[in-house]
């Protein structure tokens, strides 16, 4: 569970990040990037605090 | 109910207040690196980078400025501020009892509560202009000092309840959030300047130069804002943490540390947050000044709206959120220990409202340059003054931690010190012109000089007396 969830992040990120990149180089326009930004956001805020929360209360402890 | 858990899960929590760190509970570098970055890329990265753009800085004094102005404010961590965090391993707040006594620290917390407030009462204003933006609220403008609409004030109130009921009943919670949205945070600042970039004009990384040069950092300043150069930069850089730093507040969190070293930690929060993070938010402001035909409105909101959409406006709010909170919590702790039996939520409610009534006044975000380097030159003579009393004190055959050993409740010498480097600084300010982002650095010789004169003078006198006490009796 938490290693899907640690992969969906990740993919949140990348979506976060590589859409802008694919605009700078001329492949993308920026109303598709804002889109896939979005997803990225919603993609890692509901997965990473499944794992991050876990790890941060185990380090409590 | 609640409020009644939270409280025992507050005070189950054991801070070692009044108790140097057990070596059980020190950290190693990862956390310190986490935190930094994280406490580093917040929401006011979004208003400083932009303001370096309003004040006509050119690509060169950035970059430099932005590199030694990081460079000296790690060095200041690592040197002045983690040495003696990891010898005496104790609060800023215990070792300014034992030094100055509980009255001046009393005073000292309630300065440092008030500038909390007026912090996070610039977080809740940049959170604002992110959450207006479906409402399409007017959007205040740089030259702005008082809220330019009712409808701005409104929704500021709104915005300040919310986050304050938050820092009352869910502080953890909101932590949590904070932690979870860093590193996404991070990623959207520089991904939304990135996307930015072809609408600048910038089609290759060759021309990236030129770009930057002709249409971010022009080197002109907007219409009313000031000239600022490389030194600008540098001390900004600098000084931006002084309280943290050269005013010890950090000493608070390094004394976790393995070793003092770890000071340099704070190095992944300077060039992330006050590097990456500042230029990133500047490339957004320059687009949205060429795209507005240089509108003098100043809004993050808007700003990271038009370079990243919804994400972007996110961002804000919640680097805005995330900002804000913890510094409510922070200044309704700093107000608590003067009054101890205080309820936590009171105190708390009391600071949302002082913050929320601040929020109203665009000139918080506005003056945001002038504020941070206000809020570090306040507080930075203690700073001054814990660093004489450890080192130069002894070396003097003065005895440190005056106000412990004498049993007072001011230490005069401290004081002095505190009361007239800020009256030095304001006196040079107005005589010789030189701008605050300057003073902290003549300001903490002042105030360790004055510090150490007046300690020899006063301990002088006391155990003066004190001998001549013993010989009669």
């Amino acid at each position: 569970m938490k290693l899907m969830a640690k992969i969906f992040s990740g993919a949140g990120l990348i979506l976060t990040v590589c859409p802008p990149v694919v605009v700078f180089q001329g492949a993308m326009d920026l109303g598709s990037a804002k889109l896939f930004m979005l997803v990225g956001a919603v993609i890692w805020f509901t997965t990473a605090p499944v794992w991050m929360n876990a790890e941060t209360a185990e380090e409590e402890r | 109910m609640v409020l009644d858990r939270l409280l025992g899960q507050l005070n189950a929590v054991e801070e070692f207040e009044r108790t140097p760190v057990p070596a059980t509970k020190w950290k190693g570098w990862g956390g310190f690196i986490g935190m930094y970055v994280g406490e580093h890329t917040a929401g006011t990265e979004f208003v400083i980078g932009p303001l370096f753009v309003a004040h006509g800085v050119t690509v060169g004094a950035l970059l430099w400025g932005l590199l030694l102005g990081n460079l000296l404010a790690v060095l200041s961590w690592a040197f002045i501020c983690a040495p003696i965090a990891a010898r005496f391993r104790l609060t800023l707040y215990y070792m300014l009892e034992k030094i100055c006594g509980t009255t001046l620290t009393a005073i000292y917390n309630s300065v440092n509560a008030l500038m909390f407030c007026f912090l996070a009462g610039s977080m809740i204003a940049v959170s604002t202009t992110a959450i207006g933006i479906p409402f399409q609220l007017g959007m205040p403008s740089l030259s702005d000092w008082l809220p330019n609409s009712v409808e701005w004030v409104v929704l500021v109130f709104l915005v300040g309840i919310a986050t304050t009921v938050v820092a009352v009943f869910g502080y953890n919670q909101i932590s949590r959030v904070a932690n979870i949205a860093a590193p996404w945070m991070i990623l959207v600042f520089i991904a939304a300047a990135i996307a930015a970039l072809p609408n600048l004009g910038v089609s290759s990384l060759s021309n990236l130069g030129e770009v930057a040069d002709t249409k971010i950092w022009t080197g002109k300043p907007l219409p009313g804002q000031s000239q600022f150069t490389f030194w600008h930069i540098l001390f900004f850089a600098w000084f931006v943490n002084m309280a943290m730093h050269i005013g010890m507040a950090d000493l608070s969190i390094l004394r976790y540390a393995k070793k003092w070293y770890y000071g340099f930690s704070p190095a992944s929060g300077m060039y992330v947050g006050h590097y990456v993070a500042w230029m990133a938010s500047g490339v957004l402001y320059a687009l949205f000044l060429h795209e507005s035909q240089f509108s003098t409105e100043f809004a993050p909101g808007p700003v990271a709206y038009r370079a990243a959409g919804l994400a972007g406006a996110l961002c804000v709010v919640i680097a805005g959120w995330t900002t804000a909170n913890p510094t409510i919590y922070r200044a309704g702790l700093a107000l608590q220990a003067i009054k101890p039996n205080w309820k936590t939520w009171k105190v708390t409610m009391v600071v949302g409202l002082i913050t929320t009534t601040a929020a109203a006044f665009p000139a918080l975000v506005m003056k945001l340059l002038e504020f941070v380097a206000l809020y570090g030159l306040v507080l930075m003579p203690m700073g001054a003054i814990i660093t004489m009393d450890v080192y130069v004190l002894p070396k003097l055959n003065l005895t440190s931690n005056f106000a412990e050993r004498f049993q007072k409740s001011i230490n005069p010498a401290a004081a002095i010190a505190w009361g007239f480097t800020l009256v030095s600084c304001l006196s040079i300010n107005l005589f010789f012109g030189m701008e605050i982002f300057f003073l902290g650095l003549p300001g903490w010789f002042i105030a360790s000089l004055l510090y150490v004169v007046c300690s020899l003078y006063l301990q002088r006198g006391s155990l003066e007396r004190r001998a001549a006490h013993e010989a009669h009796g």
